[in-house]
């Protein structure tokens, strides 16, 4: 199919276009620079960018299902029943399969990463993405609380460690290493937790200093697209913004060439002050500038939105601590020799000091980090479900809207944050870049997040003029950005004004990078963990590449 | 203002689901318009008058009378806010669900989850209700909030859970586990049979009998024509507290000497 996107106005900060009206030849799926004889769509006077992307939100695997099991509650507060070939479904925090693929797809998104996936329950995960539908997908393995890992790191056996990592992707399906609070989940078997970086592993002896930096060199020794994916120790402790600084400063002389050594996901949930719940305070200014120091790094906001949501990590203990706090119901699991997941309901409430000000650190960072190594995220759905991303990106372009909500909050949120006095408004060329360009950089998808000529013709169009937007107008704002005048995917037309025209199925990545490292070094231990501790053997537990319904395999040069 | 009377035609054999037939619905509408509102019966939607007689009458409030045996009609005043409903006969599933203001009475039985999360208004039941009698929604910990319950005869199992304000009284047996989880809330129960309160935390159960109780709950004395949330109650109580197997509870059990 081919089409013309005519007189846009286009924002594409990877190829430096900041605002232009130009024209988007689209044939055969991919941008190009001229095309014949196609169907043409005028955009004049409308917002184009290169469609979302969206690095890290739990759309799949075992916590997501259990969030929707076991609140049936949230099922009831949305409903949607079956339309014009869509299928019905239902959930507000947790949706159910097929909407988060149309809500996506309404918003402008095409290509969403599902950030924490226990190896173990890899074929479910792969299956319940197999069914979402409109959009690209991958998910990263979780290697932090492993056996081999830490076995391997503890025994200093390098090379069989990168042999795992690489193993471990090819066997899962996966795309990059996730970690979550290194150490932390495995102690949590004890009854115990991690809370600094030279805190040792019960049995294992390994720390989570020498768990992170040892993944990140097998990452960069590998050479795979994605770095080392990390929700750092202590989240949502007040005063945890110390380890945060001495994680991020872990990896200040490991230079990669093409991308960041480590990415730090929800960076506001590691950003507070204090040492209570009572002095708790942002310290946002001190992580932003360590991150803006810091060349090798790349973070994501992990913005909260006032209201019900379901959180869910792979981190226990901290769903533990949250539940005892709360007082709600609460799931933990334990994944055999992997990791150890939980699930727990949360309220953010405006008119509570904390959330207030966990609202407050989400926006500063995004305003005081440089732009190019920012990345909008919600940590969907544990601030916010991720169809509130037009409200994070209103408060990220208008003073207005911050301080309107900010006569709505806790009195004492201006004591305890810098947020009133940042007067940065972000424009439309930076909101591109934070929610387009660097997360499909930081992801190594060379295709995505771009309109350059050879790119995937992922393209969303917005029904509001760039060049007359008024930030005191945010309202109007969100309204465009969460109902997409055009989605195109791969050059067809997916939703055209706010409705969904086309089903389709993307593709599900995963890198492959076998041929760097010898198998033959694990092999026997693979054999014998799995025969002495696991519930499932080691031929069941690969995942073939069959499974995927469209599968695109990442070849590690 | 009027009421619309609807007698079912036969019980259906599948179960009928009248959500959204309220009085402050029909009360705008002509009748040609009430026959054709859609309820569901199934997987699939069909109008009012397929399964209901209907008839217009004049009345002081808004009101709508169901007539016939409705076991098998779920949802009637599924979030009624206003009117009145009056059900002569059974009524099925989710009678007066969410309901926040307004008032039902039905003279037969009710089936399960009625009153579930109600906020307001007012419930007389002359027969028996079934389980779960102004429980929480399935997985909420917010439960019902306000509004007032009487029923006449006998409820199931549950009644109550997470209840957080409000008024229940149950004339006849309640059966186990009524007010379990209770946060807030009068509940009078005639007979409560085992474990009524269960991981109670606050507000109170005034029973004149009781098969048994929870270990959970600690005996304090006695009180008479003790003020119960602001109720007077005439009689020797024997008073308990707890649910102590719940952190800092404060829910009150009074057991009638």
């Amino acid at each position: 199919m081919k089409l013309i996107l005519k007189n846009g106005i286009v924002y594409d900060p990877a190829n430096g276009i900041n605002g232009e009206k130009m024209d988007i030849c689209i044939k055969d799926g991919k941008i190009v620079e001229k095309v014949r004889f196609a169907k043409e769509i005028d955009v004049s006077g409308k917002l184009v960018m290169p469609a979302g992307f969206d690095i890290h939100s739990h759309i799949a695997g075992g916590k997501v299902n259990v969030g929707r099991l076991f609140r049936p509650e949230d099922s009831l507060r949305r409903l949607v029943a079956r339309k014009n070939g869509l299928r019905s479904g239902s959930g507000y925090s947790v949706p159910s399969v097929h909407l988060i693929g149309y809500d996506y797809a309404r918003m402008g998104y095409t290509t969403v990463i599902t950030p924490a996936m226990p190896p173990l329950l890899a074929r479910h995960t792969h299956h319940e993405l197999n069914e979402i539908p409109m959009i690209d997908k991958a998910a990263f393995p979780l290697y932090d609380g492993n056996w081999f890992v830490m076995k391997y790191i503890s025994e200093e056996k390098f090379d069989e460690l990168k042999a795992y990592v690489a193993w471990l992707l090819w066997a899962t399906k996966g795309y990059s290493v996730k970690v979550v609070n290194p150490g932390g989940t495995e102690a949590w078997g004890w009854r115990k937790n991690v809370h600094d970086l030279d805190d040792e592993v019960p049995y294992f002896g390994v720390t989570p200093r020498e768990i992170i930096t040892s993944l990140v060199d097998a990452c960069n020794d590998l050479n795979l697209p994605h770095s080392v994916h990390l929700h750092c120790n202590c989240l949502g402790e007040p005063g945890n913004y110390e380890i945060t600084i001495k994680t991020l400063q872990l990896v200040r002389h490991k230079d990669f060439d093409g991308r960041q050594s480590l990415y730090v996901t929800h960076l506001q949930f590691h950003s507070y002050g204090g040492d209570s719940w009572k002095t708790f305070e942002s310290k946002a200014d001190e992580v932003a500038k360590e991150v803006n120091k810091n060349d090798n790094v790349i973070i994501d906001t992990g913005n909260i939105v006032f209201g019900d949501t379901t959180t869910m990590t792979a981190d226990a203990p901290m769903e533990y601590d949250l539940h005892l706090l709360t007082g709600l119901k609460w799931v933990n699991k334990d994944v055999e020799l992997e990791t150890a997941p939980g699930v727990t309901p949360y309220i953010y409430s405006p008119k509570v000091l904390v959330n207030a000000v966990q609202w407050a650190v989400g926006i500063e960072l995004a305003l005081l980090i440089k732009p190019e190594k920012v990345i909008l995220t919600t940590d969907s759905p544990n601030g916010g479900i991720f169809t509130n991303y037009p409200k994070v990106i209103a408060w990220l372009m208008s003073k207005k809207a911050r301080e309107d909500m900010l006569a709505i909050v806790h009195r004492s949120t201006e004591h305890r944050t810098v947020l009133p006095t940042i007067d940065k408004e972000y424009d439309f060329y930076e909101i591109a870049m934070i929610t387009r360009t660097n997360p499909a950089k930081a992801a190594g998808m060379p295709n995505k997040g771009h309109l350059g000529v050879g790119a995937d013709a992922d393209i969303a169009v917005y029904d509001i003029n760039p060049l007359e937007f008024n930030p005191k107008d945010y309202e109007k704002l969100e309204k465009a950005l969460s109902n997409a005048y055009l989605t195109i995917k791969g050059g067809e037309i997916l939703v055209r004004e706010g409705e969904i025209v086309k089903v389709t199925h993307g593709r599900t990545f995963w890198v492959d990078a076998m041929s760097k490292v010898d198998r033959s070094l694990i092999e026997k231990d693979l054999d014998y963990y799995f025969k002495r501790y696991y519930s499932v053997s080691l031929s069941n537990y690969v995942i073939g590449e069959n499974e995927l319904r469209r599968s695109e395999r990442v070849c590690v040069s | 203002m009027r009421e619309l009377i609807l007698k079912l035609k036969e019980k259906p054999d599948l179960c009928l689901e009248v959500e959204g037939i309220l009085p402050n619905v029909i009360v705008e509408k002509d009748v040609g318009e009430i026959e054709n509102l859609p309820i569901q019966y199934g997987n699939r939607k069909v109008k009012l008058s397929e399964f209901f007689d209907i008839s217009v009458e004049k009345s002081e409030t808004p009101r709508v009378v169901f007539e016939g045996d409705m076991s098998r009609v779920k949802r009637i005043g599924w979030k009624l806010d206003g009117g009145e409903i009056i059900v002569r006969g059974n009524a099925g599933m989710y009678l007066g669900a969410f309901m926040s203001n307004g008032r039902i009475i039905v003279e037969g039985d009710v089936g399960h989850f009625s009153a579930l999360n109600m906020s307001g208004g007012e419930m007389i039941i002359k027969g028996n209700a079934g389980d779960y009698l102004c429980a929480s929604y399935r997985g909420d910990w917010r439960g019902m909030s306000g509004g007032t319950v009487i029923v006449k005869g006998n409820v199931g199992k549950e009644l109550g859970s997470y209840m957080r304000g409000g008024k229940i009284v149950v004339e006849g047996i309640a059966d186990d586990f009524a007010g379990v989880s209770m946060k807030g809330g009068l509940m009078v129960i005639n007979k409560a049979k085992s474990r009524p309160g269960a991981g109670m935390t606050a507000g109170s159960i005034v029973v004149n009998d009781v098969d048994e109780l929870l270990p959970g709950f600690f005996e304090e004395g006695e009180e008479e024509n003790p003020e119960i949330e602001g109720e007077k109650f005439e009689g020797r109580f024997k008073v308990f507290s707890g649910d102590h197997a719940e952190r800092k509870a404060k829910g009150k059990i009074y057991l009638r000497i």
